[in-house]
């Protein structure tokens, strides 16, 4: 440590230096915000949150923490979810969501360049211009970061080939506080908008240098380096679509009917909703949320069939064809519509299409005010065991299964399917939030003990799936040590 | 300390004595590389010096395991290989012991619901596929050959000719166990998690892959021994046997059946005057393939690659340059239909809207272009890969530049680097006596995922004489020297070997992150010393003799 820090009046006078008074806070209700993410328990204050507003002033504070050896924790999205942002160590919250530079779109290569502060609204509404589209994941919140969302793998509605790995190139600060550049743009050390007018790059090549930073960045937590701006994959907007419908009774007829659609190759997006989750996407008012579910199909396959600019209808046709022989063979009756939502398909559109926008509370916590989620990765022919077992814990904890949110997001056509359960529960009420946290942990304790996979692994979970894997956080660590050797960056995430 | 005795009967005790082996003769068989001309001046420099002072043949990771906790104990280096196709497979330096996988060959999982296989190192290419192909599945086929192991293959980066939607083998490799130099197991995915099955890639949380790889190269073996990996498998329409007619050599496939159908599409335009034109309208048209997502392969084949890869033996490539089968380079589309006869119907229209767009025009079928490539060569993309055929040229051949960014790019890096190879074969005289005109002009593009980025090789073809060789060596550096003074994307997928030490200070210092993992993860540098990087950094006096000065 190269010099001792004395008081927390000298450093946030230093951190003020780099982003200005008005930006710097040690003290209030701001900190609160900064100490709790929605969707988890664990608390942590920060000892001073700085809102920067450029990669110079990221640079400078990693540099600052390393002198003062002081942790420091990246923040890109206004509201968190499962804590990656809590300081574990206290230290200094470097709050991005003031970045909000889209910095360059490229239609023709299909991708776009942007800072760690862009959220899927304010980056679909530049695309939608350009006729082009974000790849999403299923009604983002608001706030939600799209550079935050790439880092946490959280799982995109199109599971066609690569496009779960949206990421191409970014800029990182490195833990030691360098500026250091992936991918194709590591042939310029200019800024990233810079790089192309000095170097002979469109920014494609995702791999290396020394590392595929692509794949080592994602999942930690901020642990390795902070991303200060980076171009992900976007495609081109269909020019037509159609939703298509098949209800389920139970999930596992959902097995073999939707393998057949994904090896097909049979439409765009596509997911899996319960009546619970389906309920809080559709209903207009919170007050419709329980009639609605009571109509819904238990377990509802949603897909999008999609065309684009060449001979839209021709494809359309072959597409809705291909469904109807899937029907026919499985026995089931494709809708375009649902049971007491007969204008379904035009909202799902919608809805699949941005964030959520609807103004009112996120659709998650519609049911009840907030929700704790479980999720992980598993083979879709073991679904309905892990259904089985989450159903178990909430019966165990004394939690409605009625209540139960439930959505399957296959990944690369299919090969694995992303599971989420969310327990809802009202925040005002103790014995509601201590039974929903409950569940999740019954849930949790149960799925890794029959194999689900907890690719992300946040609070809570970092020991129990760690404790199973080996030397694997020992690698993570070393790796780490590596890269950090001060342990500035985030320290205590990843359990070390 | 040099290999001992005692490490010798150690191994014996690990692996059983007939499975070691410091018999010259064996050893000499993995003493070098003799397609690449690397490989030539090695034989050259180093005569038998490079020989492995021994062979040893792992049956389990726990073999693997203790092969490595004795080299840490006796600190001698070693080398793990896959199947031997590439340079980094061999010794650099004495008292190196060669790991060779021969008897860890199994296909552990072969999950047809799921998409992919779990596999040992020495499965090839050619093993997986027809176990694949039976379950209405397939994997991308790397120009390397279909005889090459799949899990080194997906470790370094794998290019493949029909990877337009598969993309790359470093895209295609899920989880991953790894002995790590000192002889600790790590496992990656959701092969880490006992009960999780083999199925996923990333997590749990950081993608150990992105440790395990890196850029073009990987670690060439520098970072452990992979002894597992899984990887994916994709939907597939043709045949459950792969249809073959003929014998040996001539053996090709004219049909993968009524779900396969290939093109062969050229432009009006003068050959080689008009190259750049040429390639520009290629990628027009791979651009345009793109936003419709049509297609199961879309290439470009410069005449050399058209030339070797659809040569059955040396006569038949000669005479088939004689009578200027392939007057120019060529796209060469595969449609697939994997939804339905319908979906094959529908994209070959838009394939011919997109055609017509860009100007180009399909290769008719009695033209001897369409007969030899198509009939004979296309399918065999999807069988065995075809790339061994280009040392048929001139028994040895090495790639002369290569890039990945977008297509646009490639096409520009294919210009420049040819035009610096042209200069120097006008004014050096460089190059001269090398098999032309296979040399020097266009290229291979390969566009990915639709074309949200791509890849390309030029080659050259030296014959197996020490100067020639020396020549590909010197045009190469020369290449490579343009492209960092260029500033093209080309710059940033070099990294391996010295290349980390030259040009990491250009690129974020990322040399220095590089050795600093190879310190903490082997600091005795007994990994496949060499690749990726040596742990200490290079004085300046090393630097420059590396530089040539």
């Amino acid at each position: 440590m190269a010099e001792a820090l004395q008081t927390m009046q000298d450093l946030s006078g230093k951190v003020a230096g780099i982003v200005g008074s008005a930006r710097v806070f040690t003290a209030g209700d701001l900190l609160d915000k900064y100490s709790a993410n929605e969707g988890c328990s664990q608390t942590g204050r920060p000892d001073i949150v700085a809102q920067v507003s450029s990669r110079e002033q990221v640079q400078a504070l990693v540099r600052l923490a390393n002198e003062c050896g002081v942790p420091v924790v990246p923040r890109s999205s206004v509201t968190g979810f499962y804590g990656g942002s809590v300081p574990e160590q206290g230290g200094i919250v470097i709050d991005m969501s003031g970045m909000k530079k889209i910095l360059r779109i490229d239609p023709k290569n299909r991708w776009a360049l942007f800072e760690p502060g862009v959220t899927y609204g304010e980056l679909q509404a530049e695309l939608n211009a350009k006729g082009m589209t974000a790849l999403l994941p299923l009604a983002p919140h608001p706030d939600k970061s799209v550079i935050t969302s790439c880092l946490e793998r959280e799982p995109k509605l199109m599971p066609k080939h690569h496009l779960d790995e949206t990421i191409l190139t970014m800029e990182l600060v490195l833990p030691t506080g360098g500026f250091f550049h992936t991918g194709s743009m590591a042939v310029s050390q200019e800024p990233p908008e810079k790089v192309q007018a000095a170097a002979h790059t469109d920014l494609c090549n995702f791999m290396g240098p020394g590392l595929d930073w692509f794949r080592l960045l994602p999942g930690s937590l901020g642990a390795y380096g902070i991303v200060t701006a980076m171009n992900v994959k976007i495609a081109v907007k269909p020019t037509m679509q159609k939703l298509i419908f098949f209800g389920f009774k139970n999930l596992q007829d959902a097995v073999e009917p939707w393998y057949h659609l994904l090896h097909k190759l049979i439409g765009d997006e596509c997911l899996l909703l319960n009546s619970r989750y389906l309920a809080l996407l559709l209903a207009k008012e919170p007050g419709d949320i329980s009639r609605l579910q009571a109509g819904l199909p238990p377990y509802t396959i949603i897909l999008n069939l999609t065309a684009g600019e060449h001979r839209p209808e021709e494809k359309m046709a072959y597409l809705e064809k291909a469904v109807q022989d899937a029907a026919r063979i499985f026995q089931l009756q494709p809708m375009e519509s649902l049971p007491h939502a007969q204008d379904a398909a035009a909202a799902l559109q919608a809805i699949l299409s941005k964030p959520w926008d609807d103004g009112g509370a996120y659709w998650k916590w519609r049911g009840r005010g907030a929700s704790r989620e479980v999720f992980f990765l598993t083979q879709l022919q073991r679904a309905p065991e892990f259904l089985r077992e989450l159903q178990s814990a909430a019966a165990g904890s004394g939690y409605p299964i009625s209540d139960m949110g439930l959505y399957l997001q296959p990944k690369q056509n299919g090969r694995a399917f992303y599971m989420e359960a969310g327990f809802s529960f009202s925040p005002d009420d103790p014995a509601e939030k201590a039974r929903a946290e409950q569940v999740q942990g019954e849930a949790s304790r149960g799925l890794v003990d029959k194999g689900a996979f907890f690719y992300r692994v946040y609070g809570p979970w970092t020991e129990l799936v760690y404790g199973r894997t080996g030397n694997l956080q020992k690698t993570l660590k070393r790796i780490k040590h590596t890269l950090d050797p001060n342990n500035i960056l985030n320290p205590g995430k990843l359990g070390f | 300390m040099a290999f001992t005795e005692m490490a010798y009967k150690a191994l014996q005790d690990i692996v059983g004595s007939e499975n070691v082996s410091n018999d010259p003769a064996i050893c000499q068989a993995y003493s070098r590389v003799q397609w690449l001309p690397s490989g030539v001046l090695q034989r050259e420099r180093c005569g038998l010096a490079m020989r492995p002072a021994c062979v040893v043949m792992p049956g389990s990771t726990q073999e693997v395991q203790r092969i490595l906790q004795v080299a840490n104990r006796y600190t001698f280096p070693f080398v793990p290989r896959g199947s031997g196709f590439t340079f980094s497979a061999f010794p650099t330096l004495a008292g190196t012991i060669v790991i060779d996988p021969k008897r860890m060959d199994r296909i552990i999982e072969l999950n047809e619901k799921d998409m992919y296989a779990v596999i040992e190192p020495y499965v090839s290419f050619v093993g997986l596929q027809a176990e694949a192909m039976k379950c209405g599945l397939y994997t991308p086929t790397p120009l390397a050959g279909s005889q090459v192991s799949c899990l080194a293959n997906y470790s370094w980066h794998g290019a493949y000719g029909n990877s337009w939607i598969t993309g790359i083998g470093a895209q295609n490799l899920l989880g991953f166990e790894l002995v790590l130099p000192d002889g600790e197991v790590v496992r990656s995915g959701s092969m880490a998690c006992p009960g999780a099955g083999s199925f996923w890639n990333d997590g749990p949380g950081p993608d150990l892959r992105g440790f395990l790889r890196s850029g073009m190269f990987g670690h060439a073996g520098g970072m452990g021994v992979v002894t597992k990996i899984s990887c994916k498998l994709w939907p597939y329409a043709g045949p459950a046997e792969f249809p073959a007619e003929g014998t040996a050599n001539m053996k090709f496939s004219s049909s993968l059946g009524e779900n396969w159908k290939w093109y062969m599409i050229k432009f009006p335009l003068k050959y080689p005057e008009q190259e750049e034109q040429e390639l520009r309208k290629s990628a027009e048209l791979f651009y345009e393939m793109g936003r419709a997502e049509i297609g199961e392969v879309a290439t470009h084949l410069a005449q050399q690659f058209l030339y070797t890869y659809s040569s059955v033996t040396k006569q038949d490539l000669f005479d088939n340059m004689k009578n200027d089968v392939f007057p120019s380079g060529f796209c060469v589309v595969a449609l697939q239909g994997k939804t339905s006869p319908d979906q094959l119907a529908y994209e070959d229209r838009v394939l011919h809207d997109i055609v017509k767009k860009v100007g180009g025009i399909f290769v008719k079928e009695d033209e001897p272009a369409y007969q030899v490539w198509i009939k004979r060569a296309a399918n065999e993309w999807i069988r065995f890969g075809n790339a061994q055929r280009l040392s048929r040229a001139s028994d040895c051949f090495s790639i002369g530049s290569s890039n990945v960014d977008s297509i646009d790019q490639i096409v520009y890096e294919i210009l420049e680097s040819n035009k610096v190879g042209r200069d120097l074969l006008k004014n050096e005289g460089l190059g001269k006596d090398f098999v032309q005109p296979l040399s020097m002009n266009g290229g291979w593009i390969s566009p990915q995922e639709y074309g949200y980025w791509c890849l390309h090789t030029t080659d050259v073809f030296p014959e197996q004489a020490v100067d020639q060789c020396n020549q590909a060596i010197e045009i190469i550096g020369k290449v490579t020297k343009s492209q960092f003074e260029r500033r093209s994307a080309a710059a940033a997928i070099h990294m391996i070997g010295p290349a980390y030490d030259l040009f990491g200070p250009m690129m974020g210092d990322v040399h220095l992150i590089v050795k600093g993992l190879k310190r903490e993860f082997d600091p005795g540098n007994l990994s496949n010393p060499g690749y990726a990087t040596r742990p200490d950094v290079v004085t300046p006096e090393e630097l420059a003799k590396m530089m040539g000065h």
